[in-house]
């Protein structure tokens, strides 16, 4: 009630249609929240990506709360000036966000990119990984009550450009390590600003980049449980320093691991300009795997293997370039089982010229095909450059939607014929079936688009957005699209490791309706998604029959009758071993 | 590109002009004239009247008002000097507003450039004026399909192939449409009639063994991507397509083999496509020409080094550079020995 109270009277941004799923609710629940990246001109290539956003429930109060990664500017390094800080604003019981209080102030530091949420120490908290051009941040979640900043003895690295991150237990000892993806290198000092540095797009000088810069190899970080964690397997040549029994640096007994020689191999693909990463089972083995994207530069599928350790397979699998053969401009990922058959999809955003990339399974295992065009998205999307994305399911039909959020990364691109504009519409596809139809996420409103994630911030069942624009801020959009099913929405309380357990498989059952979803807060563009799982069910639908894989091993069995409870979501809180 | 061709030679015989005699392009400060020319948007051109030209046909000869810019414009399209296009027509089009023959040219000079949106606003005008004219305007179909307006494209198609149903380019466009739209049996329909009137075009070959691969019929893939190539080798896109082909029917060795004939092929390419960008807009630009020939050297593609060092020499003679010039001589005679 409290919301709609604010929405009658607080004031909806411009824009906005009948028909439209969203409505812009910014000025309501998240007023006057700026986010820097350089300055407007754009003239490096560091000012173009945009800071970083992660929902998730911070003090565990049942509502979403929101971290906002902010940049800097080239004028505040070259001056020596700390970046500016990532902020906390906490869920409220209307849907709105209030500023978190001094307890979760945090810093500013370096040029904040973007951020991973996961439990490094195994106290049953989020704790916050902040990306940036530099250090590489951890902050410890004090059981709720604010963060306390543990970089110093993290072990995480202090240079390189990190964009996105992502938490998985790639070596099954139930502690989260932590997979980094970077993308290039990068200095004020030496690489030339837009103009002077010669490079030009459709006959107008624009910032240099990423052509001509070097790619930086992702990283693979092994977590030891403590807060603490440590490279893994760059290549062959860094064994685990935690074999089983051995002292760690706090004087705790490390767990065995199950894979106790594993080494991530990373070093067999070369270095990419890195921008995205989802974790997924590619090939359903119960490992989690790691799928990239790239610009400029093929995507990677690091497949988890059983005798420990990955194989970059993206060619192999199908999921390395557009179906043309082309390497694309990857963005942001979108991934998720579409048809119930347990086999992922994966949406990838990519440049303006190119189609954003569906790859669909292939009825043979092991195959993916590229068919965006198909599907009714490459075509809507070839004039906008991409970066945020997600499948969600906006009406719950039982269809998954996706969001993509658009906008150049040239300003130059309101020139005369670029074919695109700087500032874009965002984008809904709507899933129908065999393929999506293409809609404004919001009729006339154009920004210059960014990281953004899906949650429900209101808890009424549907997930909403929060996405972050270059020039704009941060805004809000509240999910109005007419209800063909009903939510459920299942929380996991796993017994080891993360209480949000990540890695678990769902397989839900309802009516004709088969569903599954893989637990995972990375996605999109340098995000974290919240880690609670949204399914549809049809309207007539008495009972489900819901089924949870766990990681590590394990399932749990729950069988449940509809219910139209709680502001019209059914909430199912699944403890392991329940 | 055919069709292209033969509007530009009926142009030049009924202008009863050498190129010898025409203008030449001016080749000093070349990058701002590109820019100068990008920078225009081809809907601030003035207008005529819809129908202005309906009876309007090549073979009437071009309007003396327009006849030395269209010229200009001519010498600049065989130079590859698309800019230089767009220069020279732009004040014409604004002293005889919508002049078809201008029209024409700056259309396919905007198509060239990859300016799409561009490119269908000035081949839109040009049907405004003159619609007769709609069977020489595949490119639009083109343009429209490129910047994702695929409904559209495929409606223009069909107006193109009405007028003009022996277009083997429109017919493909038409193709390409059809599968960005997810029609696959409308695309391969079109392409079987494409390949069977011209055997030797590998992007039909490749388009539909892309469908099939898509249908999972891979043994019609296989077939279809051999052909295209066979005619394409040093592209690098049916070597992608048959590396999956022959993984997915188990042929292992071949298809690692296939892989790394791909990625060679792409890294070439990758080396090449932006200096084949930069030069659509600078086509004069020295450097650019001589990183060119030195990448296809690099690929050992002996015809690709031909043609830039002709490129290249056109450039440096214009530019009175003695050096280059002797530099292009000479890599002439090595790569004509190889």
């Amino acid at each position: 009630m409290g919301f709609l109270l604010m929405l009658a009277i607080g004031g909806l941004l411009p824009g906005g249609g009948a028909g439209d799923w969203f409505v812009d609710v910014t000025n309501a629940v998240l007023p006057g929240v700026e986010v820097t990246c350089g300055t407007a001109g754009r003239d490096w290539i560091m000012e173009v990506n945009g800071g970083g956003l992660a929902l998730v429930d911070l003090n565990r109060d049942g509502h979403l709360d929101l971290v906002v990664v902010d940049g800097s500017t080239a004028k505040r390094v070259l001056e020596g000036e700390k970046g500016l800080p990532p902020r906390v604003f906490l869920g409220a019981e209307d849907g709105a966000f209030v500023r978190g209080g001094e307890a979760w102030e945090m810093a500013g530091d370096g040029w904040g990119t973007g951020c991973a949420v996961g439990d490094v120490d195994g106290d049953g908290w989020s704790d916050l990984v902040v990306t940036q051009w530099g250090q590489v941040r951890l902050f410890h979640n004090l059981q709720g009550a604010g963060f306390e900043e543990r970089t110093a003895q993290a072990g995480l690295p202090q240079e390189g450009w990190h964009t996105s991150a992502a938490f998985l237990d790639f070596d099954g000892d139930g502690r989260q390590d932590l997979f980094l993806v970077r993308y290039l290198e990068f200095d004020f000092a030496v690489h030339k600003p837009r103009g002077e540095a010669g490079a030009q797009w459709k006959g107008q000088m624009v910032m240099a980049g990423p052509e001509g810069f070097l790619a930086q190899e992702d990283l693979l970080f092994r977590g030891l449980g403590n807060g603490r964690f440590e490279p893994a397997g760059l290549g062959a040549s860094a064994p685990s320093t935690s074999e089983p029994g051995t002292e760690t640096g706090q004087g705790e007994k490390t767990t065995q691991p199950r894979k106790p020689s594993a080494r991530a191999g990373l070093g067999q693909a070369p270095a990419a300009f890195g921008l995205g990463v989802v974790t997924l089972d590619i090939n359903q083995d119960g490992r989690l795997d790691l799928y990239v994207s790239n610009d400029s530069h093929p995507n990677h599928l690091w497949v988890a293997q059983e005798e420990g350790g990955f194989l970059e397979q993206a060619f192999e699998w199908g999921l390395g370039y557009g179906a043309n053969g082309r390497e694309q401009a990857g963005m942001g990922i979108a991934c998720a089982d579409l048809n119930g058959d347990g086999r992922p999809a994966l949406l990838v955003t990519n440049f303006s010229g190119e189609p954003n990339a569906l790859y669909l399974p292939a009825r043979r295992k092991g195959a993916y095909r590229e068919r965006s065009s198909r599907a009714g998205i490459g075509g809507a999307s070839l004039t906008r450059l991409g970066w945020g994305t997600g499948f969600f399911d906006g009406d719950l039909d039982g269809e998954l939607d996706a969001f993509v959020l658009n906008g150049h990364v040239y300003p130059e691109a309101d020139g005369a014929g670029s074919d695109t504009t700087y500032g874009q519409q965002d984008h809904l596809y709507v899933g129908e079936g065999t393929g999506f139809s293409a809609r404004p996420l919001i009729s006339g409103q154009h920004f210059v688009s960014r990281a953004g994630v899906a949650g429900d911030l209101d808890g009424d069942g549907d997930q909403d957005l929060v996405v972050l624009t270059l020039d704009g801020g941060v805004r809000v959009l509240r999910n109005e699209a007419p209800r063909v099913g009903r939510a459920l929405v299942v929380q996991l309380i796993a017994r080891e490791g993360d209480r949000d357990a990540p890695g678990a498989r769902l397989e839900l059952i309802c009516g004709e309706q088969r569903s599954t979803r893989l637990v995972s807060t990375a996605g999109g563009f340098q995000g974290s998604q919240p880690s609670a799982i949204h399914f549809a069910m049809p309207k007539d639908a008495n009972s489900w029959f819901l089924k949870v894989f766990w990681p590590g091993g394990g399932t749990s069995e729950v069988l449940g009758r509809v219910s139209g409870e709680d502001n019209g979501r059914q909430l199912v809180r699944v403890e392991q071993g329940s | 590109m055919r069709g292209v061709q033969k509007f530009l030679l009926v142009a030049i015989l009924f202008t009863q002009l050498g190129l010898a005699q025409s203008p030449q392009v001016p080749v000093l400060d070349a990058g701002i004239r590109a820019r100068m020319a990008l920078a225009l948007s081809m809907e601030n051109l003035p207008r005529a009247k819809a129908d202005a030209y309906k009876d309007w046909n090549e073979g009437a000869g071009i309007d003396p008002a327009v006849q030395e810019a269209y010229l200009k414009a001519l010498q600049a399209w065989r130079q590859d000097d698309f800019p230089g296009v767009v220069m020279a027509l732009v004040p014409a089009l604004q002293s005889v507003p919508d002049y078809p023959a201008c029209l024409h040219l700056l259309g396919h000079a905007q198509f060239r450039m990859r300016r799409h949106e561009q490119c269908a606003l000035v081949l839109t005008r040009l049907l405004r004026v003159a619609p007769q004219l709609v069977g020489r305007t595949r490119h639009l179909g083109h343009s429209l399909a490129q910047v994702g307006r695929v409904t559209e494209a495929l409606a223009h198609y069909d107006r193109v192939l009405d007028a003009a149903p022996e277009d083997v380019q429109a017919r493909r466009g038409r193709a390409v449409a059809h599968w960005r739209a997810g029609h696959s049996d409308e695309a391969l329909e079109d392409l079987s009639q494409v390949v069977q009137s011209d055997p030797s075009l590998g992007e039909a070959w490749q388009l539909r063994a892309t469908i099939w691969y898509d249908l999972e019929e891979l043994q019609k893939a296989q077939v279809a991507v051999k052909r295209a190539r066979a005619l394409r080798p040093r592209d690098p896109e049916p070597a992608f397509l048959l590396a999956h082909i022959l993984a997915e029917l188990g042929q292992k060795d071949q298809a690692r083999s296939m892989e790394q004939t791909f990625k060679e092929l792409e890294r070439q390419r990758a080396m090449l496509r932006p200096i084949e960008g930069m030069l659509l807009i600078d086509p004069w630009n020295l450097e650019l020409l001589t990183r060119l020939v030195n990448t296809q050297k690099a690929a050992g593609d002996k015809a690709a080094v031909a043609g830039g060092l002709l490129r290249l020499g056109r450039a440096a003679r214009l530019a009175g550079d003695a050096k280059v010039l002797a530099w292009v001589a000479e890599q002439q005679e090595q790569n004509s020995a190889r």
